[in-house]
């Protein structure tokens, strides 16, 4: 009989049952097998040490609600770009904006000579919706071929027990429903750690992402590539009622009831003339002229912050909640819906199935 | 054998998103695992998994979706070594709370150095020969390694057998540090 293979070998350290008596028999009696097997379970026990890893703690439960966090986190950027959003696109945005924040920290009017290192040039206090086509968004050249993007501090929900250690968390009073709907599941608590993301500009990748793609791009400008801007945001909590209901299409996937809060995202630059970059940003291939005259058009840039609303899925609307404006944004044709707002030095943003009326009843109710 | 005679429910009688993730959350964090050796980091990876698989696949579960989970971990946990920055911010952090004398459970078997030394030769392993050892060493049998990675079973061995040298080989030669 023919000598028994590595493979076979191999599989009779595991399964010797799966391995036919006949083969079995023979390796029991020959030598040049015995030998090779011998130096299989060798190399199969040394793998088995360094690969162990034995089973540690699991929650599934726990797993499941911060799962459901996530899930409601993506969605609020859906929402905003009309189209399930990527990890990177959440990473910058929070959550709402996408590449039109970097258009807007752009064309931000500086207060005082910008030339400083390191001055404030955005700090949100209103949103404002921008009407994109379709495919308007997914046209423009990506954050990530501009430069280069460092993360600092942690992207991801952790979830908390309740409101005490939420607080503690984030290390500020938590604002919360005055009144809410009877029959709401109990809440959920997470939290979003403080990062700071920046993005070095830079000539030489937007070139090789040009070459790549076979396009032609405008030369960066000298005084522009090599510019830093940073970005700031969080620590924010998400509070979550319930959980979205499974069945539904995903793009209709929402809990009842989401609400988040967070000190408003600043945005920092350390140098170039920033009327250049925004000139230079909106006449890159991508940006409508439309476009670029509704970023333009913002009366206060540096204090303003657009969020993209395709026109064919999204309706939008400016809502009073007291004293402050919000932006009312609702998916066409479903019943999820929020509202996103700033107060003081917080954004806050409500958002669910609830309907409109009562998810602007308990934003006015926020205390 | 298939993957639904293994004593688990039947895909077939999950009806939710809710009860496939409580079904196989534990397996999708054992094979991530087996590749970062960290318990918080896999549930880490895990999470985006099931993230993906969300945003993937909404309602509309394939029939059998372990397949696609199972693969998604091990080359998402891959994929986390393969970030410097990443895998160097963890392994401080494992270095923190072995000092502490408190290792992750993850961590239990080989030494530390071992461990950081492992991660790095799996990233240097293909990505089928990666997988492969992760899943062999979560327990799966060979046929259902064959259905994850679409392979027919009669390969396994071998290629289990060739992956096991390449990864010794890689210990053996890995730089220090």
């Amino acid at each position: 009989m023919r000598h028994a293979d590595d493979g076979t070998l191999r599989r009779m350290l595991d399964e010797e049952w799966a391995v036919r008596a006949g083969v079995r028999r023979h390796v029991a009696e020959c030598g040049h097998c015995l030998e090779r097997l011998g130096l299989i379970r060798d190399a199969e026990r040394d793998a088995r040490r360094l690969m162990e890893a034995p089973d540690g703690h699991l929650d599934a439960g726990q797993a499941l609600a911060r799962q459901r966090l996530l899930q409601a986190e993506t969605w609020g950027a859906a929402i905003a770009l009309g189209q399930p959003p990527t990890r990177g696109r959440l990473r910058w945005a929070t959550g709402l904006a996408g590449f039109l924040t970097l258009l807007v920290l752009l064309a931000a009017t500086p207060v005082g000579g910008y030339a400083r290192n390191l001055l404030l040039i955005f700090e949100p206090r209103q949103f404002t919706a921008v009407p994109v086509a379709p495919g308007q968004v997914r046209s423009l050249i990506g954050l990530q071929n501009l430069g280069t993007m460092q993360d600092k501090g942690s992207s991801r929900l952790t979830a908390e027990a309740d409101l005490a250690a939420a607080q503690a968390a984030v290390g500020f009073r938590i604002a919360t429903p005055a009144a809410l709907p009877h029959g709401l599941p109990a809440p959920s608590y997470a939290v979003l750690a403080q990062a700071t993301q920046s993005l070095t500009l830079d000539q030489r990748k937007l070139a090789s992402y040009a070459a790549k793609h076979h396009i032609s791009l405008p030369p960066m400008p000298k005084n522009i590539s090599g510019s830093i801007l940073h970005v700031t945001t969080g620590p924010a909590v998400v509070i979550s009622y319930g959980a979205a209901a499974a069945q539904l299409p995903r793009s209709q996937r929402m809990p009842p009831l989401v609400l988040a809060e967070a000190p408003v995202p600043k945005v920092f630059s350390t140098g170039a003339k920033v009327a250049e970059i925004e000139d230079y940003v909106l006449s890159l291939p991508g940006v409508s002229p439309e476009l670029s005259a509704e970023i333009r058009d913002i009366t206060d840039p540096t204090r303003t912050m657009p969020i993209p609303v395709p026109m064919a899925q999204v309706t939008s609307a400016t809502v009073t909640l007291g004293a402050a404006n919000g932006l009312w944004l609702q998916a066409k044709g479903q019943a999820a819906g929020g509202v996103v707002w700033t107060s003081g030095d917080r954004v806050y943003a409500v958002a669910g199935t609830l309907g409109k009326a009562e998810i602007l009843s308990i934003a006015s109710g926020l205390r | 054998m298939s993957l639904e005679e293994t004593g688990r429910p039947s895909i077939r009688q999950v009806r939710t998103f809710d009860e496939l993730f409580l079904m196989e959350w534990p397996r999708v964090v054992r094979v991530a695992r087996q590749i970062t050796h960290s318990q918080s980091w896999s549930e880490e990876v895990a999470q985006e998994v099931f993230l993906a698989f969300y945003r993937h696949f909404g309602a509309d579960f394939p029939e059998r979706p372990g397949p696609w989970l199972y693969r998604a971990a091990a080359h998402g946990a891959l994929n986390e070594l393969r970030g410097e920055g990443r895998r160097r911010v963890r392994e401080e952090r494992d270095a923190r709370v072995w000092d502490r004398g408190a290792p992750d459970p993850g961590d239990l078997v080989a030494t530390r150095e071992e461990i950081a030394e492992l991660r790095r030769s799996l990233t240097r392993l293909k990505q089928g020969e990666a997988t492969l050892l992760a899943l062999r060493y979560s327990g799966f049998s060979y046929n259902e390694i064959a259905q994850t990675m679409g392979l027919p079973v009669g390969q396994i061995g071998t290629r289990l057998r060739r992956a096991e040298l390449r990864l010794r080989k890689e210990m053996d030669h890995a730089p220090r540090g």
